[in-house]
């Protein structure tokens, strides 16, 4: 332990910590919405497409990010206006996931000279992010953050009971198409931790073990982004311990957590 | 009586399938509509019409000044998400909520409303419990409080007696018989029974629309209704007085 806080004096191990806070305050505002509207193969869909976008900022030489940002935010408001338009959203992600993977695929085969490592992609390396990277994230996680936290009582209205916030004359799709939105940018955070792949734990298991402890929405998300924190910590201590890869082990983590906490319950509901 | 809402003319259908044809129907202030017919019949499209959830094909539905704002609804249980981490109190609050609010914070104004209407439908005590821990009649009440708080004009309940108990049925529509007096009521049943001392009118809906006042509709026609499934879904509703509709 003590070897692990004296490696904290790196500034790769500061910027992983860092990193790991940051994608836990969007676990935590952004997962419960993913999990109570069902968006979970929404979120697996525009994680994929992000890979399109990586891709195409390689050929072109600009940071990564940039181009899933844009990549990300361009597939979740064309996924909500195709959902506003014919009701079913299925197909659109099915198909964008593959085309996304593949235009990523095909642009980094393009890319002269050295090709970056897919897996570090696929399955995220919190311990190679930037310093540069870092600020972007956070102002992602800032922008995530203020809109939530404006519009959360819509939000909350139409993950509970959609049918009855059109009822009460709410923007339900413009609602709708701004959570996607947000959920584009938590995923981008969220990629550089765990990387396209693992994107859909780290927006669900959190949320999955806070909601065996809260009765109310808000007190899911505080603790869903602590738990994210100690899974991304935990994760880190153990990956840079027994030299596993990171992503994986931190949501290697997560589900141990899970696992424990639900039976935990179940044998605890016995007694 | 002052006429509420206006629907004239109204056609509405899924894909190319017509589910209503041509329907007109009055709600004054204090009226009591019940709307019955077979499944598939629209009496629930009918009410997503007037909320403004779906738009119609053709007609209009004009309100009164102000009621366009003022609707409550009490949807089916199956509408919403029983699984989702909320309290009574936030389901209940959600009332408050209009297009001109939803981005701002609660106002002490719609705490204090919200803690009266509870009190009222007798859940104060449960206010900071989860919505799943509570039985089938206590989450009708629930829902009928979360409509009641934006002090609705109309108020319309979609079937809101599927799913709860004998004496939750009697204790809901001796409810609704106290709210009467302040706001319209439109109901939408497939069980007239625990209503039939309260309405004024009966809409029968299968695809067209047909009305009876008070009285038309007594425990004969309605073992009628629910014992003849083949003219059920025929006509919409056989009762004795099925030689009027032609």
């Amino acid at each position: 332990m003590t070897e692990f806080f004296s490696i904290l004096s790196y500034e790769f191990m500061q910027n992983a910590v860092l990193a790991g806070l940051l994608a836990s305050m969007v676990c935590g505002v952004i997962g419960p919405f993913v999990v109570a509207r069902q968006m979970v193969f929404i979120s697996g869909g525009l994680s994929h497409a992000a890979f399109g976008g990586l891709g195409i900022a390689y050929f072109l030489g600009i940071n990564p990010l940039y181009g899933a940002t844009a990549f990300v935010l361009l597939s979740a408001g064309g996924l909500g206006l195709l959902k506003e338009k014919t009701g079913k959203s299925d197909l659109f992600i099915g198909i964008l996931w593959a085309i996304g993977m593949a235009i990523g695929i095909i642009f980094i085969h393009l890319t002269p000279g050295y090709t970056p490592d897919l897996m570090t992609f696929l399955f995220g390396n919190i311990l190679t992010v930037p310093r540069s990277d870092l600020f972007i994230m956070s102002v992602l996680v800032l922008v995530v953050l203020l809109t939530v936290s404006i519009f959360y009582r819509g939000f909350v209205s139409i993950a509970f009971d959609e049918e009855y916030a059109m009822a009460r004359r709410l923007p339900v799709r413009w609602l709708d198409i701004a959570l996607l939105l947000l959920i584009g940018l938590s995923i981008i955070t969220l990629i550089q931790v765990v990387g396209i792949i693992l994107v859909i734990a780290l927006l669900t298991i959190p949320v999955a073990i806070a909601e065996e402890f809260s009765n109310a929405f808000s007190n899911v998300m505080i603790i869903s982004a602590a738990l994210g924190v100690f899974i991304c910590w935990t994760g880190l201590f153990f990956s840079y311990l027994i030299a596993f890869p990171s992503g994986a082990s931190i949501i290697m983590v997560g589900g141990m957590l899970l696992g424990v906490v639900k039976i935990a319950k179940k044998t605890a509901g016995r007694y | 009586m002052k006429k509420l809402i206006e629907v004239k003319d109204l056609s509405f259908g899924y894909k190319d399938i017509p589910v209503l044809q041509n329907v007109d129907l009055n709600i004054f202030s204090n009226d009591y509509i019940l709307i019955i017919g077979p499944n598939g019949g629209g009496k629930t499209t009918l009410v997503k019409l007037i909320l403004g959830i779906i738009t119609p094909w053709s007609g209009s539905i004009n309100f009164s000044k102000g009621v366009s704002t003022r609707l409550g609804y009490v949807p089916q249980f199956s509408s919403f998400n029983k699984s989702f981490p909320i309290t009574l109190f936030d389901m209940v609050s959600m009332g408050c909520i209009s297009p001109k609010s939803f981005f701002k914070r609660y106002k002490k104004e719609d705490i204090a409303k919200t803690e009266g209407i509870l009190e009222k439908v007798g859940l104060y005590e449960k206010r900071n419990e989860n919505i799943n821990n509570l039985s089938g009649g206590q989450l009708q009440r629930a829902l009928i409080a979360r409509s009641l708080v934006a002090e609705p004009a109309v108020l319309l309940l979609d079937e809101p007696t599927a799913s709860i108990d004998m004496t939750s049925k009697m204790s809901l529509t001796d409810f609704l018989d106290g709210l009467n007096s302040r706001m319209a009521i439109v109901v939408v049943t497939h069980d007239p029974i625990p209503f039939s001392k309260s309405y004024d009118h009966i809409a029968c809906i299968n695809r067209d629309i047909y009305y009876h006042g008070k009285g038309e509709l007594d425990s004969h026609v309605l073992e009628k209704v629910y014992g003849c499934p083949v003219e059920l879904l025929g006509h919409g509703i056989p009762h004795t007085i099925l030689k009027d509709h032609d």
